[in-house]
C-alpha cells in the first residue's frame, strides 16, 4: 500500500508527461485522476466509475460556474458590438496627442475592455485589431507597440470580470463578489505600472516624431457619449453585487444583456455578429468545462489519497520560513506560466497549493484576508505566464495581427512589461491591504 | 466531406446551446425583476438555470473541438520533426474520442439511475434525467469529431489545417 504522497507523485509526475506530449490538458488531467483512485482502492474501479457517473453533470450544472459562459457571451457581444473601438477612439481623444499618448490610450482601452471582458487572449485579439494599425499610422516602434498591447492584454482577467478568479472562488468555497472588489485596486495599479513604461519607452525613443493630433472638446465630449454605456453597465453590474440586489448570476445577466442590447444599437451588431459572438462563446466555455471535469475528477483524486493535506503537513513542519515558502510556490507559478495556460494552472495548482499557503503565518493576516489575498495574488502570477516567453499566449495574438513584427521583436517588446508586472507583484503581495480595501 | 458535415452538425449544436444559454439569461432577468420589482420571483429559477447551463455547455463541446481549439500545452511540438508531433497529436485526439466515450457511458447511467429511481428537481419536480439525456448528444458527438481529428492528424499536417479555423 502507497502512501498518498506517493501516489500523488505519481500521477502528477504521469500528468506532466501526458501535458508534455500535447494532450488535451482536460483529458490528461482526468486519466491523472483515475489513476489517482485506481491506486488509492488498489486496483479497484468501482468507486472510479461511481464518480464518473456524476462528473460531468455535477460540474456543467454548477450554479457558481454558470456565470462563466453568461460573462464570456458578454464579452463576445463587446468584441462584436465595436466596443473595443469606440474605448480606443476615446482614450485617443483624451490623451492621444502626449508622447506615446496613443499607446496609453490602448492601455486603457484595454483597462476598459477588461471591465466588460474576463478573458486576457480576447482582450489581446480585439485590442491588437484595432490599436496596432493607429500606432503603425502615428509611428510608434513595433516593439512598443506590440508589448503595449499584449501586455495590457492582461487586464482582461486582472479587472473583474475574471473567470480564473472565478474558479479560484470556487475551488476554495470564496466569495466570488469579494474578489472581484479585491482584485480592483491591483487592477489599478497594473494600468499605472504600464502607462509608466509606455512613458518611459516613448522618451526614450520616440523624441523626434510627429505625434498624434489634438482632438477639440467637442470630439472628446462625442467620444464619452459612445462610451457612457460601457461605464453604466460596469458600475451597475459591481454594485449590483455589491449592493446586494443582485446575485453573481444576475449581475452577469444583466451585464450580458445590456452588452448585447448595447452591440444591436450602436455596434450594429447584426446577424452575423450575434452568430459570430455565440460561436464564441461556445467555443470559448467549451475550453474551459472541458478542463474543469478533468481537474475536478484530479483534485477529488488527490484528495483521496489526502495528498493536499499530507504536503501541507509537510512542509509546515519542515521549518521553512513561510516567506521563503511563498516565493517557492510564486516560482513554480512563473516556470509553470512559460508553458501553461492560466486557467489550467489555477485549476492544478490551487487545490495543492492554497491549503499550505492557509497554513502559513503570513504578514498577521487572519483566515478570510488572506485567502482573497492569494487569490489576487495568485491571479497576478499565473497572468503573468501570458506575457513571459517562450509560451506567452498573448505574445502570439499580437504578433500575428502585427503586420511584419517577428517574434523575437514582440519577446523583447514585452521585457520592461514583465519588469512592471513583477514590481506590483511584490507590492501587492507585501501590502496586503491594496487587495483588502474594500472589505 | 467528413469534416464539412460534423463542423455543421456542431454549429448547429452550438447555436442551440446559444439558444438555451440566452434563455438562462432571460430567466435569471426575469426572476432578479420579478424579486425586485413584484416581490415574486420564478421560483425554482436556479434549478432551471443549471439544467439549462448543463446542456447548452454539453452543446458547445463539439464545436470546440472540430476547430481544435482545446487546450493544450505545446511546448515540446516546436523541437520534433512534423511527422512524429502528427502521430502524438493523433493519440491525444484519439484519447479524448475514448474518454468522451467514457463518459457518455456513464453519463448514461446516471440518466437511467435517475429514470428509475424517478429523481426530481427539488422546487419544480422537473425530472433528472431530462436534462442528463440532453447532455448525451453533445457528448457523443465529441467523441466523434475527436474520432475524426484523431484520424485525419495521421493523413494530413494539422497545423495548417488548425491556424485556419481562426475565430475567437
Amino acid at each position: 500500500m502507497m502512501g498518498g504522497l506517493e501516489i500523488g507523485a505519481i500521477s502528477l509526475g504521469i500528468l506532466l508527461v501526458m501535458l508534455g506530449v500535447r494532450w488535451h490538458v482536460g483529458v490528461a488531467m482526468l486519466v491523472a485522476g483515475a489513476i489517482c483512485y485506481w491506486l488509492v482502492n488498489g486496483g479497484d474501479t468501482r468507486s472510479l466509475l461511481f464518480t464518473l457517473n456524476n462528473l460531468v453533470y455535477a460540474r456543467f450544472s454548477s450554479y457558481d460556474l454558470a456565470v462563466i459562459p453568461i460573462f464570456i457571451l458578454m464579452g463576445q457581444f463587446a468584441i462584436h458590438g465595436g466596443l473595443s473601438a469606440a474605448l480606443f477612439r476615446a482614450c485617443a481623444s483624451w490623451i492621444g496627442h502626449w508622447r506615446g499618448g496613443l499607446a496609453m490610450s490602448a492601455a486603457g482601452a484595454c483597462a476598459g475592455f477588461g471591465a466588460i471582458c474576463g478573458s486576457s487572449l480576447a482582450t489581446a485579439t480585439t485590442m491588437s485589431q484595432v490599436a496596432l494599425p493607429e500606432l503603425e499610422r502615428y509611428h510608434y516602434g513595433q516593439r512598443l507597440a506590440t508589448g503595449t498591447v499584449a501586455a495590457a492584454g492582461t487586464l482582461g482577467i486582472l479587472i473583474p470580470p475574471s473567470v480564473p478568479l472565478i474558479v479560484y472562488a470556487v475551488l476554495t468555497q470564496e466569495s466570488i463578489a469579494a474578489l472581484f472588489m479585491a482584485a480592483i485596486v491591483p487592477g489599478l495599479l497594473a494600468v499605472a505600472g504600464y502607462l509608466l513604461v509606455i512613458r518611459i519607452m516613448a522618451i526614450r525613443t520616440m523624441r523626434g516624431v510627429a505625434r498624434a493630433p489634438r482632438h477639440s472638446w467637442a470630439e472628446r465630449l462625442i467620444s464619452l457619449r459612445d462610451i457612457a454605456p460601457i461605464l453604466v453597465i460596469f458600475v451597475v453590474v459591481i454594485f449590483g453585487l455589491y449592493g446586494g440586489w443582485a446575485n453573481l448570476t444576475e449581475a452577469a445577466s444583466i451585464g450580458a444583456a445590456a452588452c448585447g442590447l448595447y452591440a444591436l444599437w450602436r455596434g450594429g451588431m447584426r446577424w452575423q455578429g450575434v452568430y459570430k459572438s455565440l460561436v464564441g462563446t461556445a467555443e470559448a466555455t467549451a475550453m474551459i468545462y472541458l478542463v474543469v471535469i478533468g481537474a475536478d475528477l484530479l483534485n477529488s483524486g488527490l484528495a483521496l489519497g489526502q495528498l493536499p493535506s499530507t504536503l501541507a503537513e509537510w512542509i509546515l513542519s519542515s521549518g521553512l520560513a513561510p516567506l521563503a515558502v511563498l516565493l517557492i510556490i510564486l516560482l513554480i507559478y512563473l516556470l509553470l506560466g512559460c508553458v501553461m495556460d492560466s486557467l489550467s494552472m489555477i485549476m492544478l495548482t490551487i487545490p495543492i497549493f492554497y491549503p499550505i499557503v492557509m497554513g502559513l503565518e503570513l504578514f498577521g493576516l487572519d483566515a478570510s484576508a488572506k485567502s482573497i489575498w492569494f487569490g489576487i495574488v495568485a491571479l497576478m502570477v499565473v497572468e503573468i505566464g501570458l506575457i513571459t516567453p517562450p509560451m506567452g499566449m498573448n505574445l502570439f495574438i499580437v504578433q500575428k495581427y502585427s503586420r511584419g513584427a517577428s517574434l523575437a521583436t514582440v519577446n523583447r517588446g514585452i521585457l520592461p512589461f514583465i519588469g512592471a508586472d513583477v514590481v506590483r507583484i511584490a507590492i501587492v503581495v507585501f501590502v496586503p491591504a491594496l487587495s483588502l480595501v474594500w472589505l | 466531406m467528413t469534416r464539412i458535415v460534423l463542423r455543421r452538425l456542431a454549429i448547429a449544436m452550438a447555436m442551440a446551446g446559444g439558444v438555451l444559454l440566452l434563455s438562462a439569461i432571460g430567466i435569471s432577468l426575469l426572476s432578479m425583476l420579478g424579486r425586485r420589482l413584484w416581490s415574486a420571483p420564478i421560483s425554482g429559477d436556479i434549478e432551471l438555470l443549471q439544467m439549462l447551463i448543463a446542456v447548452a455547455v454539453a452543446c458547445f463541446l463539439p464545436l470546440c473541438e472540430i476547430n481544435d481549439r482545446h487546450i493544450r500545452v505545446d511546448i515540446v511540438g516546436t523541437f520534433l520533426p512534423a511527422l512524429f508531433n502528427r502521430v502524438l497529436l493523433a493519440i491525444a485526439h484519439l484519447v479524448l474520442a475514448l474518454v468522451s466515450g467514457l463518459l457518455v457511458w456513464r453519463t448514461a447511467l446516471l440518466a437511467l439511475d435517475s429514470l428509475t429511481y424517478n429523481a426530481q428537481s427539488v422546487q419544480l419536480g422537473i425530472p433528472q434525467w431530462i436534462p442528463q439525456a440532453a447532455m448525451l448528444p453533445g457528448i457523443a458527438m465529441l467523441g466523434m469529431c475527436a474520432l475524426y481529428q484523431g484520424i485525419y492528424c495521421v493523413a494530413h499536417d494539422v497545423e495548417a489545417a488548425a491556424s485556419e479555423g481562426d475565430s475567437l
